[in-house]
């Protein structure tokens, strides 16, 4: 096909292996490669970096750091895992992270069957407004917040961010909600209103199977959020037996401890549960991560 | 908006009654939400303003002062500096625009080998902030594999403290950022260019385009649009959002060199003693911004609906 556009142009030469011919079918399309495969290596060293160094002794890294160890050891992660703290501050992460995702779409979901499905004064207005939430950085709502939660005793408490991150993550969820349960079909929703059932039969039978897919995105772009949030999770839990999986390993930042390689394999298991989650899921994962850049 | 029509579905009451009636039936649904967003928005916006005009000695003790918060920030030292941290990172725009638009219409020619390549640019973009922080940290030092690697390669005179440095530092975080966003500019654009005709590419490479002429007059006005919105979104982050780079790679320093908006705002808050007021102060004038460029963000809204 090639050939005849250009006998069609003129420009082909008649030999197999005219110039045109080694330009535009091999010189060229390689030439392409080349940029995406500087962008992959600095994409990926970073990354190899991590791991292999995770594999090596401090006393390996210290006279190779950048090619595979020659004998390479799983102890920095059996050191990591022995450590008490380290639990205390998955289990935080993951109780954090479960909470939020589960009662983040159950209440989005009841606000975005009113916003979608019935009719109600102020109705857009209060829409628009919640939606336009997400504009407010975080730092401006931390501040307060402390303050109050401290006036009532609620520093270093679970309960208390689990309902800052709800709120943090609601305009998200409603806007990615209210625009999924607007695309149901009238039809099916009248023939359940005719049967008498009731709203909340209606979203337990009708509306949750439909939008499980949009469910589940949400509900992924909050876990993933809470996992990996730092700002709130520094301010709002200091204590040792409170911390977050991502304040306690920034401690092992620039200022932190020497062993670098105990600190990559802790990035390494810190990484774990969003990586295996895009494993898994990847394609509302990533769906689901471009929407989320709204909420930042 | 989608709500119209649905009037005609229920029962035939009175228009008036029925809005009423369904106005209280919307309370159970919106109730929770309502609740979550008065604590964790409305209600701590009050007392913001509240805060911005005390001088917090401690939680219990919290003299009115009126606004010298804002008279002593603007003779503040650190915060034009924070501000002009800020801006330092935006650059990192226009790498994303440009590196992200390249990088799409090459992978939109989904030559071979382009999901492996799709797959692997975009993976840096669901680690953990703090996690990539960490890393880089780590890499980055006098004695990090990157000066180990560029000694090696006989380029000794790059060799560099990358974090230490109060001039550099902060082009390196902005640099750490790119290297993270980089995979979603690519996706987003790569998105909108596979939705454009293929025949439109063909009937150029008729017409004899270059390549190049094909991602100047085809490509790149296909993704003004998505541009726009990439734009805004990552002038947001670039502004509010880069507290996690920050409190793992530098934690504001050397000196003040990487203290932006958001850690001045930390620090003051919870390790200047009794400048919690002030930090307020800052979130007073940061809460406005945030709300003049609610319009900008519903416009673009809009435009990502087309």
């Amino acid at each position: 096909m090639n050939d005849q556009t250009k006998v069609g142009n003129g420009r082909s030469q008649p030999g197999a292996w005219s110039f045109y011919r080694v330009k535009n079918k091999i010189i060229f399309p390689l030439l392409k490669h080349i940029p995406l495969w500087i962008v992959v290596l600095t994409t990926v060293f970073p990354i190899y970096f991590a791991l292999t160094t995770s594999l090596k002794t401090n006393l390996e890294y210290s006279i190779n750091k950048t090619l595979p160890s020659a004998s390479p050891t799983l102890e920095n992660y059996t050191q990591i895992l022995m450590q008490p703290n380290f639990y205390v501050w998955v289990r935080n992460s993951a109780v954090l992270m479960l909470s939020v995702a589960i009662l983040s779409i159950v209440i989005g979901a009841l606000a975005a069957f009113a916003f979608s499905q019935m009719k109600f004064a102020g109705q857009n207005v209060l829409l628009q407004v919640l939606l336009s939430l997400l504009v407010f950085p975080t730092i401006v709502l931390a501040i307060p917040l402390f303050v109050i939660f401290a006036q009532l005793h609620m520093i270093n408490a679970l309960p208390a961010v689990i309902i800052i991150y709800l709120g943090v993550t609601a305009p998200f969820t409603l806007f990615i909600l209210t625009g999924f349960f607007r695309t149901m079909p009238n039809e099916i929703l009248d023939a359940a209103r005719i049967d008498g059932s009731s709203k909340m039969q209606l979203i337990r039978h009708i509306l949750l199977p439909l939008t499980m897919p949009a469910l589940i995105t949400v509900a992924i772009v909050n876990a993933n959020f809470v996992w990996n949030e730092l700002l709130i999770a520094v301010i709002f839990l200091q204590g040792q037996e409170v911390k977050t999986l991502m304040s306690g390993i920034s401690a092992f930042g620039r200022f932190g401890v020497l062993d670098v390689p105990r600190v990559m394999a802790s990035l390494v298991l810190a990484s774990l549960p969003m990586i295996i989650i895009y494993i898994v899921g990847q394609k509302s994962f990533i769906k689901g991560m471009t929407a989320g850049a709204l909420h930042g | 908006m989608a709500v119209t029509g649905r009037t005609t579905n229920s029962s035939q009451k009175s228009g008036i009654s029925r809005q009423v009636s369904e106005s209280f039936a919307a309370c159970p649904f919106l109730l929770p939400t309502l609740i979550v967003t008065f604590i964790v928005y409305l209600y701590p916006m009050i007392q913001l303003f509240v805060l911005s005009q005390r001088r917090v000695v401690n939680i219990s003790n919290m003299p009115y002062v009126g606004l010298e918060n804002f008279r002593r920030l603007f003779v503040n030292d650190i915060f034009p500096t924070a501000i002009t941290n800020n801006l330092k990172l935006l650059p990192a725009v226009a790498i994303l625009l440009a590196l992200g638009s390249f990088l799409a219409a090459l992978l939109n020619e989904q030559m071979r080998g382009w999901t492996f390549y799709r797959a692997i640019i975009f993976l840096p973009y669901i680690l953990p902030v703090p996690v990539v922080g960490i890393a880089f940290s780590q890499m980055l030092t006098r004695n990090g594999v990157l000066n180990t690697l560029l000694a090696a390669s006989g380029l000794s005179f790059l060799v560099n403290d990358w974090l230490g440095n109060t001039s550099y530092a902060i082009f390196t975080i902005m640099v750490v950022i790119t290297w993270k966003e980089l995979g979603f500019a690519t996706m987003l654009f790569l998105a909108r260019l596979l939705s454009v005709p293929r025949e439109l590419y063909e009937a150029a490479a008729i017409d004899g385009a270059s390549w190049w002429q094909s991602f100047l007059r085809i490509s790149l006005p296909e993704l003004r649009g998505i541009a726009a919105i990439l734009i805004v979104l990552e002038v947001f982050n670039l502004l509010s959002w880069v507290f996690s780079y920050i409190y793992t790679m530098t934690a504001g320093g050397p000196g003040y060199s990487t203290t932006v908006l958001e850690f001045f705002i930390y620090r003051a808050a919870f390790f200047w003693s009794g400048e919690l007021g002030l930090a307020s102060a800052v979130c007073v004038m940061l809460f406005f911004a945030a709300l003049v460029s609610i319009p900008v963000r519903n416009r673009l809204g809009g435009a990502a609906n087309e």
